[in-house]
């Protein structure tokens, strides 16, 4: 094991174990034999997929928040609302922690995420040298932000929502809400394909 | 499967994943990434006192977090106050079965259960030299799951934010967050860190 040069080893992140990582060809993926994880996962063309899906995810979110989200009808008296409006109520809540901890969740951290990683498989993609200057940086705010990533978590609250307002309004559900269903279920792709470790490798290889 | 016959771990072979961007590469204290520029460390810093930390400030806020009303509804002048179970019994009662179940296993059965796997595992670190606390293996699957699961939880204080931001019935109805919908965020916020200050790496230590 140890004659082989460190950058042909790859340990395992559950359980420390050291194994060769050559043997593995692209599009495969391997799991340690003690205690089971996923050690490593080598995918062929995953900037470009995942910078196609992080440009249409953009999209979606726009589209989610700027299109009518849903219509609240009680007797006859129709609202329709926009998710870029709970923005604005939450900052005029009278608690201010929870409304920081709102945008915090709903908007900054998905918007920040998607922005940073757009930055960086865009430098990626067209090798231009000066975004790479702060891939660095931005690979690692990526991957402090990416366990407070809950869009998918958000959208079960959004239907939990919908079940509770239902008992006391009609309600309507618009283009907003299916633009928002759609960008939950491509970020799960976006983050099925992307692999820390090929994009660290990618802006190291500059 | 990437070929490993002789079982060495990084540490025995006198190497470091980093713990930021997991680059491999010969230790010594006190140094950084070769990669990423971050700490260089074997095994996280003060990992199982941090996650216990973590855990009892979880509890903590696990009781103002069910005793208190997480929201406040108010109709017509009528107020509601309702706590997390309350809200669960109330969409059991609408007839709303799935939702009622949803919000009671994110909100109630995820939260205990996290507790329990994390103080399980902590423990079996601490002194479990036999495995009388169950396999490794079964511990590193059960850790993943819980880390997978936990950031569900917070389906109850989204459904807060989202009441209270949604219903503006000019008079007719508004919702109120209660001190409750704090002390949950709270809550989960602290057990992801108990989960993230968590090394399973210290659990295979003890093989």
């Amino acid at each position: 094991m140890q004659s082989l040069p460190v950058d042909n080893l790859v340990a395992c992140h559950s359980c420390d174990l050291l194994y060769d990582k050559t043997a593995l060809a692209r599009g495969e993926k391997a799991w340690c034999s003690r205690c089971g994880s996923l050690l490593f996962r080598r995918n062929d063309h995953a900037v470009e997929i995942a910078l196609a899906l992080t440009v249409a995810s953009l999209l979606l979110f726009l589209f989610a928040h700027m299109l009518p989200f849903l219509s609240i009808d009680v007797d006859g008296n129709k609202t329709t609302i926009y998710l870029i409006s709970t923005i604005e109520t939450l900052s005029r809540l009278d608690n201010l922690l929870l409304g920081l901890a709102g945008s915090l969740f709903l908007v900054i951290v998905p918007l920040g995420v998607l922005l940073l990683d757009l930055l960086l498989l865009s430098a990626l993609y067209s090798n231009r040298r000066p975004l790479t200057l702060f891939s660095r940086q931005l690979l690692l705010l990526g991957g402090r932000l990416a366990p407070w990533n809950m869009l998918e978590i958000f959208l079960l609250g959004v239907l939990v929502t919908i079940v509770k307002l239902a008992s006391m309004a009609e309600i309507t559900l618009h283009e907003g809400f299916w633009a928002f269903v759609a960008l939950v279920v491509i970020n799960l792709f976006v983050s099925s394909t992307l692999e820390p470790e090929e994009l660290w490798q990618a802006v190291t290889r500059q | 499967m990437a070929g490993s016959h002789q079982a060495v771990t990084a540490r025995e072979a006198g190497l470091a994943a980093c713990h930021v961007c997991g680059k491999l590469q010969p230790f010594a204290p006190a140094r950084h990434c070769e990669r990423c520029g971050s700490s260089l460390y074997q095994r996280k810093p003060f990992s199982v006192q941090r996650s216990w930390a973590f855990l009892i400030t979880a509890l903590i806020l696990y009781l103002p977090a069910n005793l208190y009303p997480i929201m406040t509804t108010a109709t017509l002048g009528i107020k509601d106050e309702n706590t997390i179970i309350g809200g669960v019994i109330l969409l059991w009662g609408m007839k709303s079965y799935p939702v009622a179940v949803i919000v009671f296993i994110a909100s109630i059965v995820i939260p205990l259960l996290k507790f329990l796997v994390i103080s399980l595992l902590l423990l079996s670190i601490w002194r479990d030299k036999q495995g009388k606390l169950g396999k490794l293996g079964q511990q590193t699957r059960l850790f993943r799951f819980i880390e997978y699961i936990g950031p569900w939880s917070m389906i109850d204080v989204f459904v807060v934010i989202l009441l209270v931001a949604l219903i503006r019935f000019g008079g007719i109805a508004s919702v109120l967050p209660g001190p409750a919908a704090m002390a949950f965020a709270g809550m989960v916020i602290a057990t992801m860190l108990a989960a993230l200050s968590f090394d399973t790496r210290l659990l295979w230590d003890n093989e």
